[in-house]
């Protein structure tokens, strides 16, 4: 039923968004064509007001979601992000990074109905039907024309707290291209939805971390770099369960943590 | 190449441990190169040359090599393969040496 209710709001948010913003696509497509800037970035940045649009109409009226920025107000480079749902390309929507963001996404996404339209149109990276030469050169492209790039590491949803382990495609580009990595925890939408799309109540953490240093990623092995991002995302996103653990707790029996306070 | 079984084990061991910097604690025969060991297909490849120049061999055009997914699928691999690998890179020698001993083309005078 929870479920039901969710998405009934969710596919009026779509509708909702798709009447306001058609107007304005439709104008940014003919100011492109007429002056030869790339569509691609539009829609990026489409994409990206749809994703705030739904997490803050939608999204968060049933999971509250809260954002820390640790990153000093980091805005461009590869912001690695750990992927327990299909709700986190929505929450990255929300990251304050400057310019419109590209994920790379595995093929399946890219021909979802409706939503791999926009994906295609806004050149989301195909990692699955790349050769790895073609995915640096689509990551050095990317961080030109918009500064940031999104990536899924693990490749799939874990649907877990547990985290799997990291492809190696972006950590390799970045140190080919000398590009900034900034670790980006999500934690407690691992039901949020679940694998197979049921809605839960939940709270949200995500926390944009520390960049690694660039000197690091200059100067030592890819895999090194890889391993470290995994283990510090392993470690916060612990740490973010713990927490939201505790205010779950904290919301079901809230009248025990009084006592306990006053004893 | 004519190595024992052990011999291939320490020898395949270590090109992971000095070229990807894995823990020797953790190389266990059924250990998965990707879910276990976080070696995805492109640290594969790098894998692959670590072997071929630790064996003296070239395992380019072979099928079977890109079908390992355990450790042991390597050792086996290795164990199994060492007569042809061997007869490849003898081979391999010889071209190169006969290509070194044909005399150079001759340059038309001006």
């Amino acid at each position: 039923m929870f479920s039901l209710i969710v998405y009934t709001h969710m596919v009026l948010g779509i509708m909702l968004y798709c009447i306001l913003a058609s107007p304005f696509f439709l104008f940014a497509g003919i100011f492109c064509l007429l002056t030869g800037r790339p569509f691609s970035v539009a829609v990026l940045k489409f994409i990206r007001t749809f994703g705030r649009f739904m997490i803050r109409t939608w999204y968060s009226v049933y999971v509250p979601v809260r954002l820390d920025d640790f990153s000093g107000g980091a805005n461009h480079g590869i912001f690695v992000v750990n992927h327990r749902s299909s709700s986190d390309p929505f929450l990255v929507s929300i990251i304050p990074a400057a310019g419109a963001a590209m994920a790379a996404a595995k093929g399946w996404a890219l021909h979802m109905p409706f939503f791999g339209v926009f994906a295609r149109m806004g050149g989301f990276i195909d990692v699955n039907n790349l050769t790895y030469e073609q995915i640096v050169e689509q990551t050095r492209r990317a961080l030109s024309n918009s500064g940031t790039i999104y990536v899924f590491p693990e490749g799939t949803r874990s649907g877990s707290r547990t985290m799997a382990q990291f492809h190696s495609a972006f950590f390799r580009a970045a140190k080919e291209l000398n590009a900034p990595l900034i670790p980006v925890a999500i934690a407690g939408n691992e039901n949020s939805p679940d694998r197979s799309f049921r809605m839960k109540p939940s709270r949200v953490i995500m926390r944009v971390l520390k960049p690694i240093p660039q000197d690091r990623i200059e100067s030592e092995p890819h895999f090194r770099i890889q391993r470290e991002v995994h283990r510090i995302l392993e470690e916060e996103t612990a740490a973010l369960d713990r927490e939201i653990d505790a205010w779950k707790l904290e919301r079901r029996y809230p009248f025990c943590l009084t006592s306990a306070k006053s004893a | 190449m004519n190595l024992t079984r052990d011999e291939i084990i320490e020898a395949v061991n270590s090109a992971l441990v000095n070229e990807m910097e894995l823990d020797p604690a953790d190389l266990a025969p059924e250990k998965t190169f990707f879910d276990d060991l976080g070696l995805d297909s492109l640290d594969m490849v790098d894998l692959m040359i670590g072997l071929q120049r630790k064996f003296g061999v070239s395992l380019r055009e072979n099928e079977e090599i890109k079908t390992v997914r355990t450790l042991k699928d390597v050792y086996d691999f290795f164990e199994k393969n060492q007569a042809m690998l061997t007869a490849q890179a003898e081979a391999a020698k010889k071209a190169a040496e006969a290509a070194r001993q044909e005399p150079p083309p001759a340059t038309p005078e001006n």
